[in-house]
């Protein structure tokens, strides 16, 4: 099996901060990966190597190419959403269609239009007249109907409200995500794509952190909720994280034994944002 | 060729106002003024000696004096074309200063680069727009303001009982407007150097590319010039102005070309517009272009680099 993305030694140095610092990971085909780090951390000049937007050393491939000489090859199999307000202000819908319609070999015109039916968006609307939501909904109509084998989403869904947010993803879910394709997303938003999420990235100082997909990940770490009698017995075995809700301490253990956390308390799989949160602990301090 | 025709109707959907409004406003702006002179002002002009007007060709015409009064209506249809080629100069220069800054600003960019089109194919055709789409619909405006003001003169003309076809077979306005045409292309050759330069600009600059573009020439001139003054180093001033500052800014105008080829005299406009291809055999010409086209190259590379987007 061919990997989507395959990258070794990946460095990318700014003035003041290393952004990559020697990154090495692994993308197959079909995945959801979650790219999750905090601000600064990496993860859109990680993105931007991929897409060829920036240069970098190390080795990278990208569906076989390079993305550094073989970009224009590379963008028709590749899609990118990057932040929601890239859309030039004064392009119309209807523009917007024709233009991809007749430069991208690989767009289908009728899904693009089949999509833009389902919202309020009108041929001769500008970007400039829209609503954040419907300029995310004007470019996920267009990259959706793009038969592409990577989608890069960085940030897709910043300042939109729940309503398109959660519309987004599920758009993505059921009309565009199949084995074939794969998808490659950061956000801060963790909650939000957990339940859709089959790898997850963490990138901490241009480092990576964690790399797992989500089934090792529910059997390498645990959530205990311990009574406050028990907890010292907790805290001797090691765990990432405490922190304290109505009289209890909550424990996050990093593959500790499952019959003897059992014995503290309820053991429970952690939420990602908390899995996050402790192990990006110190990061602007 | 059906992306490249494809991107040059994307700059042309961003730039309508520039491109096409700007030179239909500035041409109907230019018949009004011309309406009120024909019909208001045409005697009062005349009574103070200062200009032509429709008095002038009637008593020209009423001596039997053809061609002159042909070459005199020829000029006041000219007169509105000199200015909207002027104003081609204004919109190519601004376009060229815009275009790879505003993308990156607005970070349009992102979008454009997320298509599978080259910097190289994306920028030539940014400079296509600048150098051959503006000034054929330029052209193509001049002609239709050609036919309006010529038919606001027949008016007053024929209402003077003047043969109106007779004047009109003296002038040459047809193969002037044809001529106008006819020098797009060398337009585009002799623009190269200034339009490279702003595109290069435009491409470059992190904040006002138009700083860039038109202050730094114009400083570097005065600089030498100082320099010049004060030490008796012998810099070419009047050289390095002309041939270079000059290019570089003020070849985006239609009538620099005009000047800098120092069209023959005669009678015939078509011989007089055509003579200006004899620049073609001129060194000056063709250093302006590659100095145009290596500017062009550096900027593709520009945006194909660079990522602060």
């Amino acid at each position: 099996m061919n990997a989507v993305v395959s990258a070794s030694g990946l460095s990318k140095r700014y003035k003041f901060s290393a952004a990559l610092d020697g990154v090495s990971l692994n993308i197959p085909a079909g995945r959801i990966v979650g790219l999750i780090g905090p601000n600064g951390a990496g993860k859109t000049t990680a993105l931007k190597a991929i897409l060829g937007l920036t240069d970098f050393d190390g080795n990278l491939s990208v569906l076989g190419f390079d993305p550094r000489t073989q970009r224009n090859a590379l963008m028709e199999q590749v899609c990118f959403i990057a932040d929601v307000a890239v859309l030039p202000r004064w392009l119309r819908v209807s523009e917007a269609v024709d233009f991809v319609a007749n430069t991208h070999p690989r767009f289908n015109r009728a899904k693009c239009e089949a999509f833009l039916a389902r919202t309020k968006l009108q041929p001769k609307m500008r970007v400039k007249q829209m609503s954040k939501g419907m300029i995310v909904q004007l470019h996920l109509a267009l990259v959706m109907a793009i038969d592409a084998r990577l989608l890069v989403l960085d940030e897709p869904t910043l300042g939109l409200d729940i309503l398109y947010r959660k519309q987004f993803y599920q758009n993505l879910l059921e009309d565009y995500f199949d084995e074939n394709k794969t998808i490659i997303v950061t956000t801060h938003q963790v909650e939000e794509i957990e339940h859709i999420l089959t790898d997850l990235i963490f990138i901490r100082d241009g480092r990576i952190i964690l790399n797992a997909d989500m089934d090792s990940l529910a059997e390498r770490f645990s959530e205990v909720m311990v009574n406050a009698d028990r907890a010292a017995l907790a805290r001797s075995l090691h765990p990432l994280d405490e922190r304290q809700i109505f009289g209890k301490s909550i424990f996050l253990f990093d593959g500790a034994d499952r019959a003897t956390l059992e014995s503290l308390g309820e053991v429970r799989r952690p939420s990602i944002s908390d899995l996050f949160v402790a192990t990006m602990k110190g990061t602007y301090a | 060729m059906k992306t490249f025709y494809w991107l040059l109707k994307r700059e042309y959907w961003e730039h309508r106002g520039g491109f096409l409004w700007a030179p239909i406003i500035a041409g109907g702006i230019l018949l009004l003024l011309q309406l009120l002179l024909v019909g208001v002002m045409g005697s009062l002009f005349a009574r103070h000696g200062g200009g032509y007007n429709v008095n002038d060709i009637v008593e020209k015409m009423a001596k039997g004096n053809w061609d002159d009064a042909g070459n005199l209506f020829e000029l006041c249809i000219l007169m509105p074309m000199i200015v909207l080629n002027a104003v081609l100069g204004f919109v190519v220069m601004f376009y060229g200063l815009g275009t790879i800054y505003n993308e990156r600003r607005d970070r349009s960019i992102l979008f454009w680069k997320s298509l599978p089109i080259s910097d190289s194919r994306t920028v030539l055709s940014k400079l296509v727009s600048a150098v051959v789409v503006a000034p054929i619909i330029t052209s193509f405006i001049c002609v239709g303001l050609g036919i309006v003001s010529a038919l606001i003169y027949a008016i007053p003309l024929g209402l003077g009982g003047a043969d109106f076809g007779k004047l009109l077979a003296h002038t040459h306005i047809v193969s002037m407007l044809l001529g106008l045409l006819a020098l797009v292309p060398l337009y585009a050759l002799w623009a190269l150097p200034a339009v490279g330069w702003f595109m290069l600009c435009s491409a470059w600059s992190r904040s006002v590319p138009f700083l860039w573009g038109v202050a730094v020439p114009l400083i570097a001139a005065l600089v030498l010039w100082m320099f010049n003054q004060m030490a008796p180093f012998d810099i070419p001033v009047g050289w390095i102005c002309q041939n270079i500052i000059f290019r570089v800014l003020v070849s985006v105008f239609p009538v620099s070309l005009l000047i800098a080829s120092g069209h023959s005299q005669g009678s015939d406009p078509v011989a007089i517009i055509l003579s200006n291809y004899a620049m073609l055999g001129s060194l000056k010409l063709w250093l302006g272009a590659a100095a145009g086209a290596a500017m062009i190259a550096t900027a593709i590379w520009l945006r194909r680099t660079r990522d602060d987007a």
